[in-house]
């Protein structure tokens, strides 16, 4: 701040003030800007950083694979050898809680990829093409929301059966709505634009107009809905391995575990809290992470 | 008024048909059945044959629905396969009564802590008060309510010992299940009521009956309070038909006979009867909670008017 005395002191409360100085940047760089501003958010990235490296890195840095069990070693509480103890049957319990926090993280990125790939291509069509397009997909829409998430989820599990892909699936199909919802709505008032208006009189196609124009703008919102519904994903995938029909062993996963240390919680209170604490730390991670970029790519709806 | 109601219940009716019959639909359409020969063969196929007769199982679809119908409105809900001692009615007569006696505690803490905490926020923004309210809100909303669960149970139960760990009956009982359930309605409620009246405090008549000398707790409660509510019915009611029909997760921690592990057994194992059953119960919460909500719109906010005509009402 001293050394820019020779220009006109800009009002502190101009929070880009010293950006603005200097040549103009881009959108993303002020997004970033913004971002990085905000302490929670910030918190939140070290989070989801740690996180991905002990889940992804639990190949490399747990001390035992998932499904190595020594049962001569099992109900240990929390030594020097096993940080996190050992659970009812001899597994290393850090290493059973790195790789359940693998699977979390798997889960939750590939079921908001399934989300996604179903949403946004819905969402463009209804957005772009209105009319009876419109329509059908906005009563698909609405069929969905009238279901309540959790039961049909449940009910397609139990149809389908558990295990990784189809959990990832079902989770997928029951939380694609929100990003339909969203890229329509981004479509609609973008559509109405003057620089697409621009755009059709400078002789631009429709599908100029929606690759160039329409996409870029409408992308904001939908980086915010992904990283808000990736602990949705997670948290879906954790209480049905909670109820039993989400994963099976010998897959890790931290909602089954959650349940299985409930009959021992008497006595191993590990089994029960670090698991917890585990899915408690994914949620706010990738929480603040997605309202920090709400607040940093959309600054008007706070 | 009376008219509007009417109508609304004849829809309800309407919309009951239609959920009962894509329930009905989409349970047969899945593969398996409560009779479906397993892997090891146990069930003989005469036998098999026996049970589905008995339940007229054996029939074509249409002629079930139609007899399912014709029981319902006489009162009939049927047997349900995972407790054939007890009709459906009578199932759900026993365990759900559990389940709203955790859910109306759990409704008056989360609502009334929540209004009232969300309205402190507001009023002192940008406090560590406020910064509290909001950062434990996020806390409530992020963190799934099994999670929450389970820790009351490892401080209060674990090591501090003070409460049973599980089981129903006493009052004590009640204590985690509630506090556990009511965290994530009540972040939700505080979050609302903080910036619907951060909102209100802002606007031109809030400001026109400060000017008129107005005083300021006749100000909050009248024309603040009043206007902040609006929001409050049309996002917040909804909540509670959820809440109502209990939390799976909640009643599988603390060990409460309710009815939220039926909306699983029932699934899982292809218990027709039951699963029409808690999908009406659902859809008619869900209807009159709608309607109360519009009801409660007009009276809050006489700018909104029903049924269409001016006057009406």
């Amino acid at each position: 701040m001293q050394t820019a005395s020779t220009s006109t002191p800009l009002p502190r409360t101009d929070p880009d003030a010293r950006v603005r100085r200097g040549k103009p940047r881009s959108a993303a760089h002020y997004a970033v800007r913004r971002f990085l501003r905000q302490r929670l958010a910030l918190v939140g990235l070290v989070i989801v950083g740690f996180l991905i490296v002990t889940g992804f890195g639990a190949p490399l840095l747990a001390p035992t694979g998932y499904a190595e069990a020594n049962l001569m070693e099992a109900n240990q509480f929390p030594t020097r050898a096993h940080p996190l103890g050992t659970d009812t049957i001899g597994h290393d319990f850090l290493s059973r809680v790195m790789y359940g926090t693998r699977t979390s993280l798997m889960v939750g990125f590939a079921a908001v990829g399934v989300a996604l790939a179903v949403g946004v291509p819905l969402g463009m069509i209804a957005g772009l093409r209105g009319g009876f397009a419109d329509f059908a997909v906005m009563r698909l829409v609405e069929i969905m929301t009238a279901f309540p998430g959790l039961l049909f989820a449940i009910f397609l599990m139990t149809v389908l059966g558990p295990g990784v892909g189809n959990i990832i699936l079902v989770i997928g199909i029951t939380s694609w709505v929100t990003i339909c919802r969203l890229m329509r709505a981004q479509l609609l008032t973008l559509r109405e634009q003057e620089y697409v208006t621009a755009a059709r009189c400078l002789g631009a196609t429709d599908l100029t107009i929606a690759v160039r124009h329409l996409l870029p703008n409408a992308v904001a919102p939908v980086i915010v809905a992904i990283t808000l519904a990736i602990p949705t994903a997670i948290f879906a995938e954790a209480g049905l391995s909670f109820l039993g029909i989400g994963i099976n062993e010998p897959t890790p996963s931290l909602g089954k575990m959650v349940a299985d240390s409930a009959s021992y919680i008497r006595v191993f209170w590990h089994l029960g809290l670090f698991p917890t604490v585990a899915i408690a730390l994914i949620m706010l991670g990738f929480s603040f992470v997605g309202d920090g970029l709400r607040d940093a790519l959309d600054p008007r709806q706070v | 008024m009376g008219r509007y109601i009417a109508g609304r219940l004849l829809s309800l009716v309407f919309v009951l048909f239609a959920v009962s019959i894509i329930a009905f639909l989409l349970m047969h359409a899945v593969p398996g059945g409560p009779f479906a020969p397993d892997e090891k063969g146990r069930l003989p196929e005469a036998t098999r044959q026996a049970q589905l007769e008995k339940f007229g199982l054996d029939k074509p679809l249409y002629v079930q629905y139609v007899r399912y119908v014709g029981n319902a409105v006489q009162g009939d809900f049927g047997v349900p396969f995972q407790s054939p001692t007890e009709t459906v009615t009578e199932l759900i007569l026993r365990t759900w009564p559990v389940t709203i006696k955790i859910g109306i505690p759990t409704i008056l803490l989360a609502y009334g802590l929540g209004t009232v905490l969300g309205f402190i926020a507001a009023l002192r923004q940008n406090s560590w008060l406020d910064y509290t309210v909001s950062f434990g809100a996020t806390l409530g909303l992020v963190v799934p309510n099994f999670v929450v669960a389970l820790w009351l149970l490892l401080f209060f139960s674990v090591y501090l010992g003070w409460l049973d760990p599980g089981g129903w009956g006493e009052p004590q009982h009640y204590i985690m299940p509630v506090v556990a359930y009511a965290l994530a309605p009540m972040a939700l409620v505080a979050r609302y009521t903080r910036s619907s009246i951060l909102e209100v405090l802002r606007a031109d008549y809030v400001r026109t009956a400060r000017a008129k000398g107005l005083a300021e707790r006749r100000v909050l409660a009248w024309h603040v309070g009043r206007n902040a509510l609006i929001p409050f019915v049309t996002i917040l009611l909804p909540e509670i038909p959820n809440i109502l029909t209990g939390s799976i997760f909640i009643e599988s921690v603390f060990r409460i006979p309710g009815l939220g592990r039926f909306f699983v057994t029932s699934t899982q194992s292809r218990d027709y009867p039951m699963i029409l059953a808690l999908v009406l119960l659902i859809a008619v919460l869900w209807g009159i909670t709608y309607l109360i909500t519009d009801i409660l719109y007009t009276i809050l906010d006489p700018r909104i008017r029903l049924g269409g005509r001016a006057g009406s009402l």
